[in-house]
C-alpha cells in the first residue's frame, strides 16, 4: 500500500500531466473499469519496460502492475489513461499485446516512445514508464547489481570511498 | 510563559529563528509565529526507507504554502544551446515559453523553514556583491558592508557549526570555521583534479553539516540526501540551532501552524497589535516590536494584503518597493557520464566549490558573477530511480543494464550566479485567487534580462569545459534558468536602504514607515549576490537587526 504523502505526490504528478497536455481523449474508446484483460495488458506492458533479466525481477515480479492499479482507484483520471492505455495496445495486433511475441511487443513500445507527444501512445508511455521505474526501483530486489544495498539511513556512506 | 512579549517573530526560517534566538539570549520574552508545522526528523524523514527517492522534503498538511505565477517571457530560439533535457525524457519545455518547474518557488513552510530542505551551504556574501551601483554602475548597493556583518557571519558559524576551510578569498575573516572542512567525495575530486588542469581553484565548500560532533549533535554520515531533510540532525537548519538554543533561553514561545493575518498599526506608524489563526481560532496580540521574517515571497504578500484607508498601497510600502526588485539566483548544471567515476552518490551534497568567478567582475563581459560546485547529490542523482528517470533512455533490457552500468558514474557540475533587478520582476497580489483565509495569493513574476542569459551562457560552457576536462563521455543532463523557473534563493522585494524615498526597510532592516517593525529574511537584499547560498548572510543581519532592536529598547 502507497502512504499518503507518497499517493499525494504521484496523484499531483499525474493531474499535472492531464492539465498540462489538455489530453485529447478518443471519443470512440470508452473508458470502463479496468477488466481482467487490461490488467494483463498492462502486466505484460510493464514487463515489457522491466523484464526479468539474469540479475534481477520483472515489473510484475515486483507487483508493479498492481500498485499501479491501486494508484488508479484514487485517480479517475489516472486510470481512464490506464484503460485507454490498455484498449490501444489490444488494438495494435491480431492479438491481444499480452498475447504477442516479446520482439513484437518490443516494436510496440519503441513505436509508441518516439510516437506524437500530444497522443494518447505517448503519454501513456511516458506517464506510466516514469510510475513504473519509481515504483519498481522503490523495491530493493530492484537493485541487484547496483553499488547501493541500502537506503541511504540509518548507515549513511561514511568514508573512506572509492 | 505569560502571555505579554517584548517581540513578535513571524517565521521561523533562517531569518526569523536567528532574530528570535539573538532576542531570546538576551532577555527578551519572544513569541515565535510559524505558518508550517513542527517537522519531527525521526518521523517525517523518509531516508531509512526503500522509497526515500520518489519525494523531496516531505509534506505536511500546512507545509507548502499556495503561490501564483505571472506570465513568462518567449523563449528566444536563438538561445536554445540553453535549454533543459535530459537523455531519457529530452526537452523538459516543449512549449515557447519558459515555465515553473515543478513549484517553481520552492520552500517549507515549517520550524526552521525552507532550512529543513536545503543542503546547507554556509556562504559570506563576496564584499563587492553588496556594493554594485557605486563600484560597477549596476544594480544597487547595500547599506551596509562586509565589515559590519563580518563578526556576525563568526558568531553565526559557531552556532551552527559550520565545516569550513581556512581561506575563501576575498571573504575575510575573523574568526576560523569552528570545525574542519569535509572530506572531497569521490565526485568532488574528480571536479577539483579537472578544474587544477584548467586553471581552476575549487576547495572544500563551507557548510553547515558536521564534520565531527559539535554542541551535542553527531557529525554527518554522508548519506548525500540533505535535501529531503535530514533525520541525524547534523545539517545546521535552524530548527536544531537557532530555534534549540532559542527553546534552552526559557524565554520563547513557540506556535507552528500559526498564520499571520493582520498587522493593526497605530496613530504614528507603530504595529499595535497582530492577528494570528491557529486551527479555527484567531488571536490577537500586541507587541512592542514586530519582525517579520517570512521570506520574499510572503513577507511582500503580508504587506501589500494588509492595506486599509491609511495605508492604500499596503504596510511599509510609502516608497512603494514592497515587492519590486524581484530576484532569483540563476541556475545552472550540466551532468555527464565518467565511465571511471564510481560511487559518485557518496558523501556531502555540494562539498567542493570554485570561486574564481563569484566577483561582479568574474565574468567577461557582463558584470554579476557566479560560482560552481560539485552537483552530483544536490540534484538527486543519488538513486535508481534518478537514473532510470533521467539519465537511462528507453526501455526493456537497455533500460536496465543501463541503469545498472551507469549508477554511480554520473558527474555533475552545478552553477548559481547573480540576479539584477529589473522592472518586470515583482511580487504581486494575485487579483483572481485566494488562500483558504481569504487572502490574495502572492504571485511571482520572473524575467531574465540580457544580462542572466549572457552569464547563463558563461556557466553552461564552463561546465561543459569542466565535464570533458574530467572525462565525461558524454552528457546526459542539463537544467537552466532559461527555460525553467525554479527558484529556491529569492530575494530583494522589500529593498534596504538608507532612504525611505527607495527602500523598504534601513540598514538595520527597521521598516522606514513604521518604527517598531523589522524585517529579517532575504526580502531586504538590495543585490542577490554572486551565486552565494543566501541563508548564512540572512542569519547574519538577523542577529545584528535584532541587536539593534535591544539596543533601541535599552535607550528608551
Amino acid at each position: 500500500m502507497l502512504r499518503s504523502d507518497l499517493r499525494r505526490q504521484l496523484l499531483k504528478v499525474v493531474g499535472a500531466f492531464f492539465l498540462a497536455a489538455g489530453l485529447p481523449i478518443a471519443p470512440a474508446l470508452s473508458a470502463t473499469r479496468p477488466s481482467a484483460g487490461a490488467r494483463r495488458t498492462l502486466a505484460a506492458f510493464l514487463d515489457a519496460l522491466l523484464p526479468r533479466d539474469a540479475v534481477s525481477a520483472s515489473a510484475s515480479d515486483l507487483r508493479v502492475d498492481a500498485q499501479l492499479w491501486a494508484l488508479a482507484r484514487l485517480d479517475r483520471r489516472f486510470e481512464r489513461l490506464l484503460v485507454l492505455g490498455c484498449q490501444w495496445l489490444d488494438l495494435t495486433g491480431t492479438v491481444r499485446f499480452a498475447d504477442l511475441a516479446a520482439s513484437d511487443q518490443d516494436k510496440v513500445v519503441e513505436w509508441m516512445s518516439t510516437s506524437d507527444w500530444n497522443q494518447i501512445p505517448r503519454r501513456f508511455y511516458e506517464l506510466v514508464r516514469q510510475t513504473a521505474v519509481e515504483t519498481y526501483y522503490s523495491n530493493p530486489a530492484a537493485w541487484n547489481g547496483l553499488s547501493i544495498k541500502a537506503p541511504p539511513q540509518p548507515s549513511g556512506y561514511p568514508p573512506p570511498w572509492q | 510563559m505569560t502571555s505579554r512579549y517584548d517581540a513578535v517573530v513571524a517565521g521561523a526560517g533562517a531569518g526569523g529563528a536567528a532574530a528570535a534566538w539573538r532576542l531570546c539570549a538576551q532577555g527578551l520574552k519572544v513569541l515565535l509565529l510559524e505558518a508550517g508545522p513542527r517537522f519531527d526528523p525521526l518521523l517525517d524523514y523518509k531516508l531509512h526507507l526503500p522509497d526515500w527517492e520518489r519525494q523531496v522534503m516531505p509534506r505536511r498538511r500546512g507545509s507548502q504554502a499556495e503561490i501564483s505565477f505571472g506570465a513568462f517571457a518567449h523563449l528566444d530560439p536563438g538561445e536554445r544551446s540553453l535549454r533543459s533535457w535530459n537523455a531519457a525524457f529530452g526537452p523538459i519545455v516543449r512549449g515557447e515559453t519558459r515555465e515553473p518547474m515543478g513549484p517553481g518557488y520552492w520552500h517549507v513552510l515549517g520550524v526552521g523553514g525552507s532550512t529543513l530542505a536545503f543542503v546547507g551551504e554556509s556562504h559570506r556574501l563576496h564584499p563587492q556583491a553588496m556594493q554594485l551601483r557605486s563600484r560597477f554602475g549596476v544594480g544597487c548597493d547595500w547599506p551596509i558592508t562586509y565589515a559590519d556583518l563580518e563578526s556576525y557571519y563568526g558568531l553565526c558559524e559557531q552556532l551552527i557549526g559550520v565545516a569550513g576551510p581556512a581561506e575563501q578569498g576575498a571573504r575575510w575573516r575573523s574568526t576560523p570555521f569552528p570545525l574542519p572542512p569535509h572530506p572531497l567525495s569521490p565526485a568532488a575530486k574528480r571536479l577539483q583534479a579537472a578544474g587544477a588542469r584548467l586553471g581552476m581553484d575549487w576547495q572544500a565548500n563551507s557548510r553547515a553539516a558536521l564534520s565531527m560532533p559539535y554542541d551535542g549533535r553527531p557529525a554527518c554520515n554522508y548519506c548525500g540526501n540533505c535535501s529531503r531533510g535530514c533525520p541525524v540532525g547534523d545539517k545546521g537548519s535552524a530548527d536544531v540551532t537557532f530555534i534549540r538554543k532559542a527553546e534552552q533561553t526559557g524565554r520563547l514561545a513557540l506556535r507552528s501552524d500559526s498564520r499571520l493575518l493582520r498587522l493593526h498599526p497605530a496613530a504614528g506608524g507603530r504595529i499595535a497589535s497582530i492577528e494570528y489563526v491557529k486551527g479555527k481560532t484567531t488571536y490577537r496580540v500586541e507587541t512592542p516590536v514586530l519582525v517579520l521574517a517570512a521570506g520574499a515571497i510572503q513577507t511582500p504578500r503580508l504587506l501589500l494584503a494588509n492595506r486599509s484607508r491609511q495605508h492604500p498601497h499596503g504596510l511599509a510600502n510609502s516608497s512603494r518597493q514592497v515587492g519590486r526588485n524581484f530576484m532569483e539566483s540563476v541556475f545552472w548544471s550540466s551532468t555527464g557520464i565518467v565511465p571511471d567515476l564510481g560511487n559518485s552518490h557518496v558523501g556531502l551534497p555540494s562539498d567542493a566549490i570554485c570561486w574564481d568567478f563569484n566577483g561582479p567582475q568574474g565574468i567577461p563581459d557582463v558584470i554579476g558573477g557566479c560560482r560552481f560546485h560539485s552537483a552530483v547529490q544536490e540534484i538527486g542523482l543519488v538513486g535508481p530511480i534518478a537514473y532510470a528517470s533521467r539519465i537511462v533512455k528507453g526501455f526493456g533490457r537497455a533500460l536496465k543494464e543501463g541503469v545498472r552500468n551507469q549508477f554511480g558514474h554520473c558527474l555533475s557540475v552545478g552553477a548559481f550566479g547573480e540576479f539584477l533587478p529589473n522592472d518586470e520582476s515583482r511580487v504581486d497580489l494575485d487579483p483572481a485567487r485566494k488562500d483558504e483565509f481569504g487572502m490574495a495569493l502572492p504571485r511571482i513574476h520572473s524575467h531574465l534580462g540580457q544580462a542572466e542569459v549572457s552569464r547563463l551562457r558563461f556557466m553552461a560552457a564552463q561546465s561543459r569545459r569542466l565535464l570533458q576536462e574530467a572525462g565525461a563521455s558524454t552528457l546526459v543532463e542539463e537544467y537552466g534558468a532559461w527555460d525553467l523557473f525554479s527558484a529556491t534563493h529569492v530575494f530583494g522585494t522589500c529593498r534596504m536602504g538608507a532612504s525611505a524615498a527607495n527602500a523598504v526597510v534601513d540598514a538595520q532592516g527597521r521598516s522606514h514607515d513604521h518604527p517598531n517593525l523589522y524585517i529579517t529574511d532575504a526580502s531586504v537584499f538590495p543585490s542577490s549576490g554572486g551565486g552565494e547560498a543566501p541563508s548564512l548572510t540572512i542569519q547574519a543581519f538577523a542577529l545584528r537587526a535584532a541587536d539593534s532592536i535591544v539596543s533601541g529598547k535599552v535607550a528608551s
